[in-house]
């Protein structure tokens, strides 16, 4: 069952004209910021996701990355209904999500659920493991009480967990075990799309491995579709077909993976590939090295025009003083300006950094 | 085919080395509590305390009642009666342990009704927040500017029926209920953005499923504290209403009556003032401890060296 | 109590002596739970100029080992063993004689840019405070256009301007910035970063590694840079020590630890990193288990349990540093000829399976588990044969599934 080599992305997206299992379309989270008083009333808002579109295909996992504050994370819960949108629509299969309250979302909370970043508060502590994997089904009345505590023992052997161990506690496992709970948890309900908040970011290195491994062969196996939401972009290289970069509440770059890190075209991706360190001390030390300059904008008054101006080289140095107009007065949209894939610069220009 | 000494080599290890042993919350904090000398003591004391009150009256010659007309009156250890009489001849041990019993029952009674409306209160606003929030506080802050001397003024008045032990628990509970509910909110406020909460909402969990499943179990720590706590408190305030004369009626007695009572007589019959003051003082100072002691063993960052 | 002499002499920086002289340094904690063994026996020499890198994962005593050097432990911790700065102990120096080295000759750089700051203070005093600590003779005025020039020298913009902020009004990258000048402030020869960019973003930490560099090249000073990411340590370090377990476990160059690692554990972490420039996908070689407790470890190898080359021989004493390769690559396991005979990597020791050890032991045990590792079967049943390497080799693996009642 175990492969060595992940298949290729088109092999793994069975019917590349397939149609998405979820559709996202400008989903907006904004976060009002209230003044004092008596009233309270709201002064700004913190835009968080400003904006986003997003297909994810089934069977494939769809990796979105950006440093902290880019509002990732907030876009998983966004999906989940776990926070409302604001605006926008999120569509699973069709149906649309956003707006439906607690109980019209119960029943889709079965199709698609979400695994978190920290093993160590994603998990109640007072709980034994049979209670935690076991709650999805006592909520949706999934399997007669008498079968509970077989269905989770197979969830715990799915995931690589010895099922003897159902009646502990969290505390008694390691970091990397309480995050394979965390999964067994969300595939209860046997759930077609998976959303990954930082999935092994909390984790040591050599048992991300196990963990990452473990989560490639459940897609292959239960046929999941992956949203994988995380700042380390060697995972999501490692995991990912598609890749998708934010930055300040919005995507500025989406390809491919093998496109995105091999011909990166948004400023911001490729800084952020030059950043990004190799353990390989001969490569690492050759590099061609992007230094961002200055500190990432307040969510709450974000540039004008784009977004990425303050920070970025290409307007530093690159550009003449009416291209730069350009960037501060207009939003660049994202398409593909002839790069291969859709990029949100208006000079953007791929380059080979790896 | 494996020789049992290759089994126990490669595998003892192996298992031992996979599952962390760490302790839980609860174990740590029944550890702490345990090397805490003072509040082991002080809970040994208390045991032993209401071991005399409850089994007592099963071994013991007098009852709470009885009216021994041949020592009226009488000193600590005269005529058989070990703490004295009063003037009616009742043995005082046995008004203490019947007096004992009955301020245990209010003060559990107490604990019960007060810990099932704070909890509520401070469950359903802690969660819910935004209006429900509002609301249940601004109750409670109306509620917190009553004043119990008048309370219990009216009460007395018009509820003769009042002055049983019941209606004395009933009555502290209803007054005595706020600060555990603002105890609870603020911890459901804090418990309310754990991942793990968030986790039970993405499976769909109802409001009632996280709040008695997820939150209430969390907060267990800081409610018996609070219990303990509210406990002594209750004891105490008993005594006081008894003492302003709102007490325990009839011949039936509390703790709080045999001090409010025997505070008049201190002067000339002393052991009927000292006896029962004793008994109160190491009852709360036991409760309290025991509280200080269950406080410390759920917050890790106390620092003590033993 | 004796009175401080400054020892160093100008002269004394150009000696190619170790500045710094880490020698069997042991730090044990007494715990509810008994004493925790946090650090077994670290030794390393640090010459002036030189980058050491000391990499492990949680629970590897890293971090323990650098604040025992700086004297910062909790006063019930018991710290055996000798560390030297320029020929002198610093073991066992009370609070007043380290607070002299602290700052001066070694400084210390510290993770959470949030907290070593302090909030209430603006960042030019706080520069100021730490230049005329060790120069008494400093004018207030002298001291912070030296603040100034530090801050201008660590990349901050508007220095003038921004030396009488405080630190709330900084970013993490800025604040870590404002830590790196305050230790190079007064020259120091040692500075020890303890995972300086881990709560930092990935761009801002490229920045701020960069800080450091420009701080080595201002200072020459040498450096501990005490890190869990081994892509920092691949661009910034001379030499790496691995830890595990409160041990060193592989010491030499950063070319010897990263092309040529021949300590099993070390293998495996390599192995067990993603790679941003890997372009065909392989799959990664976790792995399983997690530290063993440090509190009465039994004997013999502690990655024994973990090391799919274990045998008992491995259980008998924990292995010594051995040489391996060139000179000044050691690592510590007592199969190492084989590995370096074999030019051993990650693939042909762990095996890629994505079972957690649980379920391995379970299958030892004799429950039939999927994904169980299976290494070569001869040796699951005679403990006194050392495993070959390879033998968790995809070929063995799919072989041993197909025929389970063939195990011996």
């Amino acid at each position: 069952m175990t492969s060595t080599e992940t298949p290729a992305p088109e092999a793994r997206r069975r019917g590349a004209g397939a149609e998405p299992v979820l559709v996202v379309r400008g989903l907006e989270k904004y976060f009002p910021i209230k003044g004092g008083g008596l009233l309270r009333r709201t002064v700004g808002h913190i835009k968080a996701v400003d904006g986003i579109d997003l297909d994810l295909f089934p069977g494939e996992t769809l990796g979105l990355v950006g440093e902290s504050g880019c509002g990732k994370s907030t876009t998983g819960r966004a999906i989940l209904n776990l926070q409302p949108a604001t605006a926008g629509s999120v569509k699973y299969n069709g149906r649309e999500l956003t707006g439906l309250n607690r109980s019209q979302m119960r029943p889709l909370r079965r199709e698609i659920q979400i695994v978190f970043q920290d093993p160590y508060a994603s998990l109640n502590p007072r709980l034994p493991v049979l209670d935690i994997v076991g709650e999805p089904l006592i909520i949706h009345k999934v399997v007669p009480k008498a079968q509970l505590r077989d269905r989770v023992n197979e969830l715990l052997k799915i995931v690589g967990l010895n099922p003897e161990h159902n009646n502990r506690y969290p505390h008694e496992f390691s970091g990397g075990q309480r995050q394979r709970i965390g999964i067994a948890r969300a595939l209860a309900l046997e759930p077609k799309v998976l959303i990954l908040d930082e999935p092994v970011s909390a984790l040591d290195v050599s048992i991300q491995a196990g963990v990452v491994n473990l989560l490639e062969d459940l897609r292959d196996r239960l046929g999941l579709s992956y949203l994988f939401i995380a700042h380390d972009l060697s995972v999501v290289r490692h995991t990912s077909d598609r890749v998708a970069v934010m930055y300040l509440g919005k995507i500025v770059e989406i390809a491919d993976t093998d496109d995105l890190f091999d011909r990166p075209a948004h400023p911001y991706t490729q800084a952020l590939l030059s950043a990004i360190p190799i353990p390989d001390p001969q490569r690492e030390r050759a590099r061609r090295r992007i230094l961002l300059t200055g500190d990432v904008p307040s969510p709450a008054n974000p540039p004008s025009g784009c977004r990425f101006r303050t920070r970025c080289f290409k307007f530093a140095n690159q550009l003449d003083d009416d291209q730069r107009e350009k960037c501060v007065n207009s939003d660049p949209p994202l398409i593909d300006r002839g790069n291969g894939h859709p990029s949100a610069c208006h000079y953007a220009e791929a380059m080979t950094l790896l | 085919m494996a020789t049992t000494t290759a089994g126990q080599v490669t595998t003892a290890p192996v298992e031992r080395e996979f599952t962390v042993k760490s302790r839980s919350q609860t174990q740590q904090a029944l550890r702490r509590f345990l090397h805490n000398k003072l509040a082991v003591g002080a809970l040994i004391l208390y045991v032993a305390i209401l071991l005399v009150a409850f089994v007592g009256p099963l071994v013991y010659g007098f009852t709470y009642e009885e009216q021994d007309s041949a020592a009226l009156s009488a000193g600590p250890g005269t005529l058989g009666h070990p703490f004295g009489t009063d003037e009616i001849g009742q043995d005082l041990l046995a008004r203490m342990m019947r007096g004992i019993q009955r301020s245990t029952y209010i003060s559990v009674l107490f604990v019960l009704i007060a810990g099932t409306l704070g909890i509520t209160v401070g469950a359903l606003a802690g969660y819910f927040g935004k209006w429900v929030d509002n609301v249940l506080m601004r109750f409670v802050d109306v509620v917190l500017t009553i004043p119990i001397l008048i309370a219990i003024i009216v009460i007395a008045a018009n509820f003769p029926g009042a002055r049983s032990a019941l209606g004395i628990a009933l009555f502290i509970a209803l007054l005595g209920w706020m600060d555990l509910s603002r105890i609870v909110r603020s911890t459901f406020l804090s418990l309310r953005e754990r991942e793990y909460v968030e986790a039970a909402h993405a499976l769909g969990a109802s409001n009632r499923r996280i709040i008695l499943k997820h939150l209430i179990p969390n907060s267990l720590g800081q409610i018996i504290v609070w219990c303990t706590l509210g406990a002594a408190a209750a004891v105490i305030t008993e005594a006081a209403l008894s003492y302003l004369g709102y007490g325990v009626s009839g011949s039936d007695t509390s703790l709080g009556s045999l001090v409010s009572i025997g505070a008049q007589a201190a002067e000339t019959r002393p052991w009927l003032f000292y006896f029962p003051g004793m008994a109160l003082l190491l009852i709360v100072l036991s409760i309290n401890l025991i509280g200080d002691g269950i406080r410390d063993a759920f917050d890790p960052s106390a620092n003590r060296t033993r | 109590m004796s009175t401080l002499i400054d020892t160093t002499a100008e002269d004394a920086r150009s000696s190619t002596d170790a500045v710094l002289s880490v020698d069997d340094l042991n730090v044990r904690f007494p715990t509810e739970d008994g004493v925790v063994h946090a650090v077994r026996g670290v030794s390393f020499d640090l010459r002036p100029g030189e980058v050491l890198g000391i990499v492990g994962e949680s629970g590897s005593g890293k971090s323990v080992t650098s604040l025992a050097i700086m004297g910062l432990l909790p006063g019930s911790a018991q710290l055996t063993g000798s560390v030297k700065f320029r020929g002198r102990e610093l073991l066992g120096l009370n609070d007043r004689q380290m607070s002299v080295v602290r700052g001066k000759s070694v400084a210390m750089v510290f993770q959470d840019p949030m907290t070593s700051l302090d909030p209430v203070y603006k960042i030019g005093v706080q520069i100021a405070e730490t230049v005329r600590q060790h120069d008494k003779n400093l004018s207030r005025q002298a001291a912070k256009a030296r603040a100034v020039d530090l801050l201008k020298l660590v990349g901050i913009p508007n220095a003038a301007d921004r030396v009488d902020s405080y630190p709330h009004e900084f970013s993490g990258g800025m604040r870590q910035r404002v830590v790196i000048a305050i230790a190079i402030a007064n020259q120091p020869e040692v500075i020890i970063a303890d995972e300086p960019t881990t709560a930092l973003d990935v761009t801002v930490q490229a920045q701020v590694l960069e800080v450091l560099k420009t701080a080595q090249d201002e200072t020459g000073a040498a450096t501990v840079l005490i890190t869990h990411d081994l892509g920092v340590v691949a661009g910034m370090v001379d030499r790496v020590l691995v830890m595990y377990a409160g041990r060193a476990v592989e010491k030499g160059t950063v070319e010897d630890v990263f092309y040529r690692a021949r300590m099993p554990y070390s293998i495996g972490l390599l192995g067990s990193m993603p790679r941003i420039d890997a372009g065909e996908r392989q799959r990664l070689t976790p792995i399983k288990g997690s530290p063993p407790s440090l509190i009465n470890p039994p004997p013999g190898c502690p990655f024994g349990p973990r090391c799919p080359l274990h045998y008992a021989q491995c259980d008998v004493a924990e292995p010594d540093l051995r040489q391996v390769d060139g000179a000044g690559h050691v690592a510590a396991c007592i199969r190492v000829d084989e590995i370096v005979q074999t030019d051993a990597d990650a693939d042909d020791i762990f095996s890629k399976d994505s079972s957690d050890a649980t379920l391995a032991a379970a299958a030892e045990i004799g429950e039939r588990a999927e994904d169980a590792v299976h290494i070569e079967p001869g040796a699951l049943h005679d403990p006194t044969v050392a495993p070959p390497i390879g033998g968790a080799t995809r070929s063995d693996e799919a072989a041993a599934r197909r025929d389970p009642e063939e195990r011996a």
